[in-house]
C-alpha cells in the first residue's frame, strides 16, 4: 500500500489539497486548525521552512500560519501535479 | 451606563482602537495575544470593555478561556447593550470566522452587533479594495471601514454605536451561520468580496525569506539578542552618566546651602548617597522597553517564536515561551500574565515558575553597580563592543542558562495529559511608530521609579538612621547598624562579604533595587564629604574581593527577591504551595551557587 502524503513533507513554495486531519490530532485542535483555515479538500501552501527544522510556514485561506512537526506529520495531502 | 464590548480575531486592533476611543493606555503590540485580560473604560458615557483577543468561541488557550468565560456570562445576565466585532481587513476569513459565530450566539440572546473593518489602510496603501456594501448586504450587519491608527472613520463608528444603543432592534444580527458553515462562508465572503490575499501577503512573504532564512535567520536572531543587551549598557551610558552628573551638581548646591548638622548629613547621605544611586539606572530601563518595543511593533517577535520552538522544546517548553521570556527581561509580573497564550497547561506552568530567573530591570541596578566594580571600562573590536556589555551579556545568558536546565529538570518531573501542540498565526510586518513607543519607554521608566521609589525610600531612611547614630558620619563602624549586622556575618562570610553586604542582600529582600541604596547610603555615611566619585569607586576603595563580588551576581542572578512576583505566581499557578517552593528553592539555589563562584573565584586567582 502507498504511504499517504503528509504536509510535514510538502515541499517549500509547492501546493496541496488537505484530505484529512490524523486522528493523532485531539478533536479539540481539529476544530481550531479548522478555523484557521486548514479545511479539508481546500488548498494549502508550503511557504517557509524554518531554521532549527522548526515550526513551518504554511498558507491557507488569508492567513499564515506556522504548525510545528507534530501537527504537520498528522496532516495527510494530495500533491498537486504542477507544484 | 451602557456597555459595549470590543471583541475579535487576535492582532485585529481591539486594544488600539479602545484607546483611541476612551484615551486610556493597553498594551498594542504587533503579535496574537497581547490582550490576557479584560479591561473596561468608557466615552460619551458609553462603557466600553477591551476583551483579549479570541479565534472562535470554542477557546483553546488560557487568555482564550478568560475572555470566553467573561465574554458568555455578560451577555447572559444581560449586561451588555451591544457588541462591536473588529475584522482586520488584511485577514478577513480569520476574522469572519469570530464574527459569523458571534453573530450566531449574539441572536440567540437578542444582543445588537455592529462590524468595525479595522486596517483599511493597509488595504488601502496596497491598492486593494473590498466591497463593504456588499459584505454588509449578505451580512445583515452594519460593517463600519475605518483605521485606528489613521484614526479613520471613528466618528462614524462612534455614531453608529450611539445609533445601536438608541436602537437595538435595527441592529440585531439577521443572517447567521452555525458550525461548519461558519468557515465555509467566511472563506466564501472572503473571496468574493475581500482583498487579493497575494497582494497583501507578498510584503509578509518575502520578509520572511530573509528572516527565517535557515541559515541566516539563526545568526540574525542572535546579533539582535546581543544588540538589545549590549545597548542596554552601552548606549545607556551617556544617559546615565547625565544623571549621575546632576545628581552630583543638585548635592553640592544643597549641601552648600544647608547648615552644618544631621539634617544636611540625611540629605547628602541618604536621599543622594541612597535613593540617588539607584535613580541612575531609570536610562537603562528606558531602552530596554524601547527595543523591545521595536520588536513587538516590527512583527519580529512572533519569528523569534518560530526560530526558538525547537531550541526551547528540548527543555520542555515551546517557542510560544519565547514572548513571556524575552519580557521577562522588563518585569516577571507581565511576563508571567503574558504565559497565559501557552496552549499547553504544563508548558505554561514551567514557564511561569521560570521567568523569574530571567535578568529582570530590578536586577540591572544591582548588576550595573557590580559590573562597574568588577570589569574594566574597556572595548574591543574598534569599540564596537565594550567588556561591561558582554559582561552585563553573559549574566543574562546565565540566568537564561539556569531558567532552562530548571525547566528541563521540571517537564521530566512533572506529569501531563497528551501535550498541545504548536499553532501560531504570523502577523504581518509592520513598521513600528516612534511616538508611542517613547511613551511606552517612559511610562516603563516611570513605573520602575514610582514603583520602587517609596521602598527604596523607606528602607534607606531605615539603614541611614541605625547606620548614622549614635556617632554620626565617618563612624559606621560603631553604629546601631553594625552591631545589628554582626549577627549576619556568619551567613555571609562563607561568600567573602561583611555585614554591611548582608544587611544590603536582606534588605534586598523586599525589592532588588534597595541593594544599591543601601550600599549607597552606607559609603555615603562612611565616605562623609568625599564620595563624589560615584558609588561602584567607594566600593573599589573599599576592597570588594573580586571573588565575592561574582558570587553576589550570582546570587543576585537567581535569588527571588520580589514580592509581588511571588503573589502573581500564586493567582497564576493556582496553587498556594508553589511560591513557598519557588522562594526557598532559588534562594538555597542562589546561596549555593553563590558559594560555589566565591571558592571557585579565589581558587584561580
Ligand atoms: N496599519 C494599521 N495598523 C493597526 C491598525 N489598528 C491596529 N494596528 C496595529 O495592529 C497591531 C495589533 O493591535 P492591537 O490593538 O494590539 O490588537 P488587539 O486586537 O488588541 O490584539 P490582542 O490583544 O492580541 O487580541 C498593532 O501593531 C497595531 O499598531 C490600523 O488601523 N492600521
Ligand atoms: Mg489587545
Amino acid at each position: 500500500m502507498k504511504r499517504p502524503n503528509i504536509l510535514w513533507e510538502l515541499k517549500e513554495k509547492s501546493q496541496a489539497i488537505i484530505e484529512d486531519l490524523g486522528e493523532k490530532i485531539p478533536a479539540k485542535f481539529q476544530l481550531r486548525l479548522g478555523e484557521l483555515g486548514l479545511l479539508k479538500s481546500q488548498p494549502i501552501t508550503c511557504l517557509k521552512k524554518t531554521p532549527f527544522n522548526g515550526p513551518i510556514l504554511y498558507q491557507v485561506g488569508d492567513g499564515v500560519i506556522s504548525l510545528a512537526r507534530e501537527v504537520a506529520e498528522n496532516i495527510y495531502i494530495t500533491r498537486k501535479k504542477n507544484g | 451606563m451602557d456597555n459595549v464590548l470590543l471583541i475579535g480575531k487576535p492582532n485585529s486592533g481591539k486594544s488600539l482602537l479602545f484607546n483611541q476611543l476612551t484615551g486610556l493606555k493597553q498594551k498594542v503590540a504587533n503579535f496574537p495575544g497581547v490582550t490576557v485580560e479584560i479591561k473596561s473604560g468608557s466615552f460619551d458615557n458609553i462603557g466600553l470593555i477591551d476583551f483579549p483577543g479570541i479565534y472562535s468561541l470554542t477557546p483553546l488557550t488560557k487568555d482564550e478561556e478568560i475572555a470566553l468565560e467573561k465574554f458568555r456570562e455578560a451577555i447572559e445576565k444581560n449586561d451588555v447593550s451591544g457588541v462591536v466585532c473588529i475584522l482586520d481587513a488584511t485577514r478577513l476569513e480569520r476574522s469572519l470566522v469570530i464574527g459569523l459565530q458571534t453573530l450566531n450566539y449574539a441572536k440567540e440572546n437578542n444582543v445588537p452587533v455592529i462590524f468595525a473593518l479595522n486596517m483599511m489602510d493597509e488595504i488601502q496603501a496596497n491598492k486593494s479594495s473590498i466591497d463593504v456594501n456588499s459584505l454588509s448586504r449578505e451580512l445583515e450587519v452594519e460593517v463600519v471601514p475605518i483605521s485606528a491608527k489613521k484614526k479613520v472613520g471613528l466618528d462614524i463608528l462612534k455614531s453608529e454605536i450611539k445609533n445601536m444603543l438608541k436602537s437595538p432592534n435595527d441592529y440585531l444580527p439577521g443572517n447567521v451561520w452555525k458550525g461548519n458553515d461558519v468557515l465555509v462562508k467566511s472563506r466564501e465572503l472572503n473571496q468574493t468580496y475581500g482583498p487579493k490575499t497575494d497582494v497583501i501577503l507578498k510584503k509578509q512573504n518575502f520578509l520572511d525569506k530573509i528572516f527565517l532564512n535557515n541559515f541566516w535567520g539563526g545568526i540574525m536572531f542572535a546579533l539582535i539578542m546581543i544588540f538589545l543587551f549590549q545597548a542596554i549598557f552601552t548606549w545607556a551610558t551617556p544617559l546615565m552618566d547625565l544623571v549621575e552628573l546632576t545628581l552630583a551638581w543638585m548635592g553640592q548646591v544643597t549641601s552648600s546651602v544647608l547648615p552644618d548638622g544631621v539634617f544636611k548629613d540625611f540629605i547628602n547621605e541618604a536621599i543622594f548617597g541612597g535613593v540617588g544611586s539607584f535613580l541612575v539606572f531609570v536610562p537603562q530601563i528606558f531602552i530596554l522597553t524601547f527595543i523591545i518595543g521595536i520588536l513587538e511593533d516590527s512583527g519580529y517577535m512572533a519569528r523569534a517564536s518560530i526560530i526558538c520552538h525547537k531550541p526551547l522544546s528540548f527543555f520542555g517548553l515551546s517557542g510560544r515561551s519565547f514572548i513571556p521570556y524575552l519580557t521577562g527581561h522588563a518585569c516577571a509580573i507581565p511576563a508571567i500574565f503574558a504565559a497565559r497564550t501557552i496552549e499547553s497547561p504544563k508548558k505554561r506552568l514551567i514557564t511561569i515558575l521560570t521567568i523569574p530567573l530571567m535578568a529582570c530591570s530590578a536586577r540591572l541596578p544591582v548588576y550595573a553597580l557590580l559590573i562597574a566594580v568588577l570589569i574594566p571600562n574597556k572595548t574591543f573590536f574598534g569599540g564596537v563592543f565594550g567588556y561591561r556589555g558582554l559582561a552585563f551579556f553573559l549574566l543574562y545568558f546565565f540566568g537564561l542558562a539556569v531558567a532552562l536546565i530548571v525547566s528541563g529538570l521540571l517537564s521530566k518531573t512533572i506529569k501531563s495529559e497528551a501535550d498541545t501542540p504548536y499553532i501560531v498565526e504570523l502577523p504581518p510586518y509592520r513598521m513600528p511608530t516612534l511616538i508611542p513607543l517613547v511613551r511606552k519607554s517612559i511610562s516603563a521608566a516611570w513605573a520602575f521609579f514610582s514603583k520602587a521609589g517609596p521602598i527604596i525610600f523607606m528602607v534607606t531612611l531605615v539603614v541611614w538612621v541605625l547606620g548614622y547614630f549614635p556617632n554620626g558620619s565617618g563612624n559606621l563602624e560603631n553604629s546601631w547598624l553594625s552591631h545589628i549586622g554582626q549577627f549576619l556575618e556568619p551567613i555571609f562570610k562563607p561568600l567573602g562579604l561583611d555585614w554591611k553586604y548582608g544587611v544590603a542582600i536582606l534588605a534586598s529582600f523586599l525589592a532588588r533595587e534597595v541593594f544599591v541604596g543601601t550600599l549607597g547610603t552606607f559609603y555615603g555615611i562612611e565616605g562623609a564629604d568625599e564620595n563624589i566619585g560615584g558609588l561602584s569607586e567607594s566600593i573599589q576603595a573599599d576592597g570588594l574581593l573580586p571573588a565575592s563580588g561574582f558570587a553576589l551576581l550570582v546570587f543576585y542572578a537567581i535569588a527571588l527577591q520580589c514580592v509581588s512576583t511571588l503573589a502573581v505566581l500564586k493567582r497564576e499557578s493556582g496553587n498556594k504551595m508553589f511560591p513557598i517552593w519557588v522562594f526557598v528553592g532559588y534562594t538555597t539555589l542562589a546561596y549555593v551557587l553563590a558559594f560555589l563562584t566565591y571558592n571557585i573565584v579565589l581558587f584561580f586567582s
